[in-house]
């Protein structure tokens, strides 16, 4: 809290004050008496002069004489009207409530100052006498920091101690009105620098707020994820008892569902054996359905292991030859399946994959592809890669049966067909097995198809994004 | 229990009666021995009788009462009997660490009952004329040597 007086007065100059509102309108009536005055005398000398000539050029004269009295008494009367007007606005302005007006001496001692300055000062026009700028402690309060900078070209805010202690906010502006006079206009602009400075003080007090509410944020985090890190480990506890669980489950499945199957397919093959003849034609052909039953049965049960076993075995990953593998897969199933159908694999086709996983997923595209094309004249299979930054996608495409589109949005999940079991066999299970060994390896996968046309299936062996590192090789 | 006959170590009546029609169907297997869980065939093999002779071939379910299949087949390896007899493992399922442990153990087959029975006849007769007529046995118990 440094206090600080008014600028100081400057040191020379003529003396005059043109602001002394209070005392404004006299030097107007001074001057409008004499200008009157002189008037009545030149009139009178005029006249005196005009006498000593002869009539007619005594009229003349006397005419010239009050010719040149009434235009300068028309002059004179328009000054004045003036005066009075500027005179009644300095009036007008040394009146308004809002602007306070000083003059001070070189000293700082006040020489006169409107109600408003006085007002806003705190002060009383008695004790004018006693004000000095150098009383008026103009301080910058401690604490806040109200916007006390030059607001204006030549206003400055200042904080005042008024006499009851209390604290105004004035801006000032100064200009020098004589030699060794100074004169100041104040406007009182402690509102709006309190309001400032509650706004000031409320953001300070929000932005205390908010960094505690981050701080309290961050500590809920900790213990959040404390919490979280609990309910994981018990997670996977639980997880590990349900995997435990699935696999006693499809291991009963595997061995309890196969056996009554075998008795139904090996008794009615008995049956067929010892009786077929007794049976006649008919008979045997329900037999023959019997046993496509329970071998379609067989079918799926292995299936639905095949599926409960990709979604549990540990995904190992390691740097595989695709091609090979893909290879491998047509030369077990062509012959089974379309063997008039062309087969091209790109090469050097390599993955980061598990190649169990890698062939179930070979195994069921490649077998799909090869089994809706083979009822085409020149089936055609594909396996090449689409090189899309730096996972590749994989694409098996063919130009078989195909399907439509609107009806694909449950092709990857089990049990779901495209075709009746008279069109194509199936157990509905392949894309499901190769959905979720594409999902385990954080890959996607997605179908194009057109009826006719053929099918094209997309897939991708890593997550996508940056380099994904490779898991520990096995 | 002969020499040339087979130990068949399943609970299942249908199996039993569909395995033993497969071997007959192969025309191999002459005596075909049942033990219905894993403790009798323990004792029938592993009996107080040491001069009765050992079957050809055991033809083991892993699904059993009372002792399992693969505890079975521990037990065959570790005694001196019989840790030299061929056992191949006769199974509804593949299912991996199976695989694995009866591998561990020394299993010298493991075949998948298949649901077709024109294929199992065909796995029976397979597996009749490997380890009864082309395989040579080592001498029983392996010999003291």
């Amino acid at each position: 809290m440094q206090p600080q007086s008014l600028p100081a007065p400057l040191p020379n100059g003529i003396r005059s004050s043109p602001a002394q509102p209070r005392s404004a309108s006299l030097p107007v009536l001074v001057l409008e008496s004499a200008i009157a005055a002189v008037s009545i005398l030149l009139v009178v000398a005029g006249l005196a002069v005009a006498s000593l000539f002869r009539p007619p050029v005594q009229f003349v004269g006397i005419a010239a004489v009050l010719l040149a009295v009434g235009s300068l008494a028309a002059r004179v009367a328009a000054l004045g009207r003036r005066l009075r007007s500027a005179s009644a606005r300095l009036q007008a302005l040394s009146r308004s409530p809002i602007l306070g007006i000083a003059t001070w001496r070189g000293d700082g001692a006040l020489i006169e100052a409107n109600d408003a300055f006085f007002s806003m000062i705190g002060e009383s026009r008695e004790r004018a006498g006693l004000i000095n700028s150098s009383n008026i402690a103009l301080h910058t309060p401690t604490g806040a920091e109200p916007n006390l900078s030059t607001t204006r070209e030549g206003f400055v805010e200042r904080a005042i101690v008024t006499p009851d202690g209390g604290t105004r906010y004035l801006a000032w502006g100064t200009r020098e009105s004589g030699p060794h006079e100074v004169l100041t206009f104040a406007v009182d602009v402690t509102d709006r620098v309190t309001s400032e400075m509650r706004l000031r003080k409320a953001r300070e007090v929000l932005e205390q707020r908010v960094r505690e509410l981050e701080q309290r944020g961050a500590a809920a985090g900790d213990a959040n994820d404390a919490r979280t890190e609990q309910s994981v480990v018990s997670l996977a506890e639980r997880l590990a008892t349900a995997n435990a669980e699935l696999e006693a489950f499809s291991y009963s499945v595997a061995h309890d569902l196969r056996a009554p199957l075998r008795t139904i397919d090996g008794f009615s093959r008995e049956l067929l054996a010892t009786f077929g003849g007794q049976l006649g034609e008919q008979g045997d052909q329900y037999l023959n359905r019997i046993r496509a039953g329970t071998q379609r049965m067989g079918n799926l049960i292995d299936a639905l292991l095949e599926l409960s076993r990709v979604s549990r075995v540990e995904v190992r990953r390691q740097h595989t030859d695709v091609s090979a593998a893909a290879r491998a897969v047509v030369e077990e199933r062509q012959l089974r399946l379309a063997p008039h159908a062309e087969v091209r694999i790109a090469d050097n086709l390599t993955a980061n994959a598990d190649p169990r996983l890698l062939h179930v997923i070979l195994e069921n595209l490649l077998g799909n592809a090869l089994k809706f094309s083979a009822k085409r004249q020149n089936p055609l299979i594909e396996l090449f890669s689409i090189a899309d930054g730096a996972t590749p996608t994989f694409c098996v495409r063919d130009n078989g049966a195909g399907f439509d589109m609107r009806y694909a949005e449950k092709l990857f999940t089990p049990f779901h067909r495209m075709h009746s079991p008279a069109q194509f066999q199936g157990t509905g299970i392949g894309l499901a097995l190769v959905h979720r060994a594409i999902t385990r390896h954080g890959g996607t996968i997605r179908a194009e198809s057109e009826p006719g046309r053929g099918t094209s299936i997309l897939f991708t062996l890593e997550p996508a994004g940056p380099s994904q590192p490779a898991e520990t090789r096995t | 229990m002969s020499s040339n006959a087979i130990l068949l170590v399943e609970d299942e009546p249908d199996d039993i009666e569909l395995t033993r029609l497969a071997l007959e169907k192969s025309r191999i297997a002459n005596n075909i021995f049942v033990a219905q869980d894993g403790v009798e065939a323990l004792e029938m093999l592993h009996g107080s009788d040491p001069e009765m002779p050992l079957p050809a071939l055991v033809l083991l379910d892993l699904k059993l009462p009372r002792l399992d299949g693969i505890e079975v087949l521990r037990r065959i390896r570790a005694h001196e009997r019989t840790r030299f007899l061929p056992v191949v493992v006769l199974t509804s399922s593949r299912e991996e660490r199976d695989l694995i442990e009866t591998y561990k153990l020394g299993v010298n087959s493991y075949v998948v009952k298949p649901v077709d029975f024109d294929q199992f006849v065909e796995a029976a007769r397979h597996i009749g004329m490997y380890w009864l007529l082309l395989n040579n046995r080592a001498p029983t118990g392996g010999g003291t040597a």
